[in-house]
């Protein structure tokens, strides 16, 4: 009985149709080489004599025109089918980062997007419907307003980008904190050995001498003041622990 | 038109169309998102409705929409077509609104919510 596997199927259907891509656009590129060098030979063999030399230019200008068109062409295709299928991602082209860390459309590339693709296409429907005999002047208004809308997405890229520190700063300062912690926490440490060396001093003063209550008095003093100190070096190094938003 | 020609505006519709195509479809499909288009992020990073945005897409809008027309009525002409300067001010005007609100909303706000 055959198993029905849910998991394996779609890994084996993506692979079959990766290794079909690869074999596509491979296939393209060397049609491609396969046309460049049989233009070349074409234009070789047509053209043997010196004397012929003129035409064969001329030839040869044509001839590159359409080597021009063919590697614009299977070049232009092979990134449209890696867009088609994702492997050139597209996902982010209007994404932006936020200050949080976060994505979200940004404003300003979509209208730089929209305009870029309505001053692309009037440029095509222009050449397309004179005959495509030559390039149309452009006004220096149309420049006028893609230099705003570029202009308005650099800005605003500006603004993101002085901005947009918090999300790298977050590690940042959880790693001084880290550090501040580790510090505090090494005062603690000093401070309690202190104290420690401080009660065995006076314990030594205690027994060696009973009349010396005195020093052992100021010893044992001394030794609370340290104990104090090390309860506070505690407590700034608990202050000083990153809370859990900051990781 | 030659064959050159005629090859060549082949071509272009073929990329241009494809390369417009494929990213009209991920809009469409969600796969290139437009969500927070119009958000700017409030206090306590809540999406907050922005005036300055909507506006922006209204001009961007219009004005694109307008120049297309423009060149689809009248397609056969030796340049593209010219844009009023008024329209271009007004443009850039919007633009301006825009990114003012931007760099409020960067460099003042931080400001007068931590006041030192």
């Amino acid at each position: 009985m055959a198993v029905n596997d849910p998991v394996s199927k779609p890994v084996v259907a993506r692979w079959d149709l990766e290794w079909w891509f690869r074999v596509l656009c491979i296939a393209l590129a060397v049609l491609a080489l396969v046309i460049a060098i049989a233009a070349v030979a074409l234009v070789y063999v047509l053209a043997p004599t010196l004397d012929k030399v003129n035409e064969a230019m001329a030839r040869l200008k044509v001839v590159l025109s359409y080597e021009i068109l063919v590697v614009v062409f299977f070049f232009g295709l092979m990134v449209l089918l890696y867009m088609a299928v994702g492997k050139i991602d597209l996902s982010s082209l209007l994404s932006e980062k936020g200050p949080d860390g976060t994505y979200g459309a940004s404003m300003s590339r979509f209208q730089l997007l929209i305009f870029t693709f309505v001053i692309a296409l009037s440029l095509f429907l222009i050449v397309v419907s004179t005959g495509a005999t030559n390039f149309p002047a452009i006004p220096s208004e149309v420049l006028m307003l893609l230099g705003i809308s570029a202009s308005t997405y650099a800005v605003s890229k500006g603004i993101q980008g002085s901005n947009g520190g918090g999300g790298g700063a977050a590690p940042g300062a959880a790693q001084s904190a880290h550090g501040a912690a580790a510090t505090a926490h090494g005062h603690a440490d000093a401070a309690q050995a202190s104290a420690a060396a401080a009660q065995d001093h006076a314990a030594v003063a205690q027994s060696s001498a009973g009349t010396a209550a005195a020093s052992a008095t100021t010893a044992q003093t001394s030794a609370v003041n340290a104990q104090n100190a090390a309860a506070a070096a505690q407590r700034a190094a608990q202050a000083a622990q990153p809370k859990p938003g900051q990781q | 038109m030659n064959l050159i020609s005629r090859l060549a505006v082949i071509e272009c519709s073929v990329l241009v169309g494809g390369f417009f195509g494929i990213v009209l479809y991920r809009i469409v499909d969600g796969d290139i998102s437009l969500a927070g288009l119009l958000d700017t992020k409030g206090p306590g990073n809540r999406p907050n409705r922005s005036p300055a945005r909507l506006q922006l897409l209204i001009f961007t809008i219009v004005v694109a929409a307008n120049y297309l027309h423009s060149v689809i009525v009248d397609p056969r002409r030796d340049s593209l077509p010219a844009i009023p300067l008024s329209v271009i001010v007004a443009l850039g005007g919007s633009h301006a609104v825009y990114l003012g609100g931007k760099a409020v909303s960067a460099y003042i706000q931080p400001l007068l919510k931590n006041p030192r």
